[in-house]
């Protein structure tokens, strides 16, 4: 196995444990952001039923989005009180993007969309090569967009391509590194739960 | 706006659009067409033959066998076996003949030990192997890993080996589904392409189960993998993919509606596109079949005909018109109570018609025939 994908097997596990404690605990500070760090540090490398937790997670899946990892980086950071990495808007921008492109996945991709359609083929270019566009220029389009707009998303967007071309996943599929289930679970639950929020305040 | 965030704008559309164009420059046609095994005349004789190729096999379950000839004719059979479906202690087993040799004793070549100390990770049970043989004498094989709960928590892997099947390298693991890489199994023989790789008929059973199409070419050092949709829903799945021509192409497909009769697609882009399934007339109740092309251009599907019980036969049957109609010619196997299942056929280099079966999910049976013994049996067919 590559040495690439043995090292984000081992970081997705790691970041979201810190993100957690710090999250659980209520800490903030540099400080205890680095306590939490060593804590879940610990609890990853910890053998759990006789092997570390990214024996595990991985045995789930390899392939946490870049994305994913990327915000879990900007989480603990603003927990450790770095200055404004993500605006309120990057968040959204994050949380709009992740739903979109949930919605335009999973559904097909599980064979429960159009009958001989799949969206998830199109992430392989060489495969369907004229369609494909739509999913690497619209992505790419996408991050200059907001990058042009000052929207920080548009970077992560952009590493997240940047992933893609260095290609240090085991997947070679570009969804992969934009979407992940835990991603878009979360991405989908935020949009929702706001939708809710403003259709609640309009009936008032 | 500063001229920097212009700057990082244009190389973040860049980064999206460099992959893309870097896959057109790479090469190969994405579809490019399938190889059509030679139609020289087939053996004249009428030849069948049958035998065991796991006489001893001390495990309760051996199924989802398949076969493949190396340039020098060796044979070689792979199936899994342990005490019982999804078991841990299920392996990958092979065996091989020699020509005109017998079958050796199975060798487990791919265990749940090595496979977890290949990938660093957790699996429950293996399955569904597959063998890949060209004309070097590189031999690939596909297996699945579960992950976690039964089938629909498989995903594929790939292993190499230089010398025909002796040693095997390191475990590859596919990518084929975005959710969790859960669900992908191959079952049927996989098509030849153009310029070199193959066209491997898979299929998904987790939320929707339905067939694709693993695409496995030579682009740049390694073999490129992607999958295509042959059709989605929950209806029909393990396609067998007969190649009758280099762009034209028909599956047939395991039907598990209430109507039990095989579905067929057709394709005439070498398999980018498929026609929306339509029924057969031949039976097909929720079972395995498997279809060759022979040298006339007729088709052989080997399937399980209507019985009392499920899968108690196992016959042969042959079409003139790519696949639409059939007339049932031969018999392998029948007998009330016990189960003859997952067919797998090849036509060998010397154009006689090699097979795999289960017999019971504890026996993996080989068949040869020619054929000759083929047309005899259809003309003593009602």
């Amino acid at each position: 196995m590559k040495t690439a994908v043995v090292i984000w097997t081992f970081l997705v596990p790691l970041l979201l444990l810190w993100w957690i404690f710090l999250r659980a605990a209520g800490l903030r500070g540099w400080i205890s952001t680095l306590v939490a760090g060593v804590a879940a540090l610990a609890a990853t490398f910890f053998p759990w039923f006789g092997h570390p937790l990214p024996f595990w997670s991985a045995s789930l899946s390899a392939n946490f989005s870049v994305i994913m990892v990327v915000l879990l980086i900007v989480a603990i950071l603003d927990r450790a009180g770095a200055p404004g990495i993500f605006r309120p808007r990057d968040w959204s921008a994050a949380w709009i993007f992740g739903a979109v492109a949930s919605l335009l996945l999973y559904p097909s991709a599980l064979g429960l969309g159009p009958q001989n359609f799949d969206s998830y083929a199109l992430g392989w270019p060489w495969l369907f090569w004229g369609q494909s566009l739509a999913l690497f220029g619209g992505t790419g389009l996408a991050a200059a967009l907001l990058i042009l707009r000052g929207n920080h998303f548009g970077y992560v967007l952009a590493l997240a391509l940047l992933g893609y071309a260095i290609g240090f996943q085991e997947s070679k599929n570009l969804w992969d590194y934009l979407l992940d289930p835990v991603y878009a679970a979360v991405s989908l639950l935020v949009v929702l739960w706001a939708l809710l929020r403003r259709a609640i305040s309009r009936s008032r | 706006m500063g001229v920097v965030r212009i700057l990082l704008a244009v190389a973040a559309l860049f980064a999206g659009l460099w992959p893309w164009w870097a896959a057109r420059e790479k090469g190969a046609k994405s579809f490019p067409g399938f190889v059509i095994a030679d139609t020289r005349d087939a053996a004249p004789e009428a030849r069948f033959n049958t035998q065991v190729v796991n006489p001893r096999s001390p495990h309760a379950k051996s199924h989802s066998a398949t076969l493949a000839e190396l340039s020098d004719g060796t044979l070689l059979a792979a199936w899994y076996a342990g005490s019982g479906e999804g078991a841990s202690d299920v392996a990958i087993y092979l065996a091989r003949r020699p020509p005109g040799g017998a079958w050796s004793e199975p060798e487990a070549i791919i265990t749940r030990e090595r496979f977890m100390a290949d990938l660093r990770r957790n699996v429950i049970s293996l399955g569904n192997p597959l063998l890949l043989a060209d004309d070097s004498n590189r031999l690939g094989l596909l297996f699945v890993s579960i992950a976690a709960g039964r089938w629909s928590g498989s995903s594929m892997n790939l292993v190499w080996s230089e010398d025909g099947g002796l040693t095997w390298g390191p475990t590859r693991k596919l990518t084929m589904n975005p959710l969790a890489n859960l669900s992908a199994l191959p079952r049927n023989p996989p098509a030849p392409l153009v310029g070199g790789g193959w066209a491997v008929p898979v299929y998904e059973e987790f939320l929707g189960k339905f067939p694709e199409i693993l695409w496995l070419q030579p682009r740049g050092e390694d073999l490129s993998a992607a999958v295509s949709r042959v059709e989605g829903g929950v209806y029909i799945l393990q396609a067998s993919l007969v190649p009758l021509a280099a762009e034209r192409a028909v599956s047939f497909f395991r039907d598990f509606r209430p109507a039990k009769w095989m579905s067929a697609s057709w394709s005439d882009d070498a398999g980018r596109t498929w026609s929306k399934p339509v029924t057969t007339e031949l039976y097909n109740r929720d079972s395995g079949l498997c279809a060759i092309r022979l040298s006339d251009g007729d088709l052989l599907c080997a399937f399980n005909d209507v019985s009392p019980g499920k899968r108690e036969n196992l016959r042969l049957a042959l079409s003139n018109d790519e696949g639409r109609t059939w007339k049932t010619v031969a018999t392998l196997a029948e007998e009330p109570g016990r189960e003859f299942s997952y067919p797998y056929l090849i036509r060998g280099n010397d154009s006689m018609i090699r097979m795999v079966y289960s017999a019971r999910q504890t026996q993996i049976v080989f068949a040869e025939f020619s054929e000759a013994w083929l047309r005899q049996q259809a003309e003593a067919a009602p």
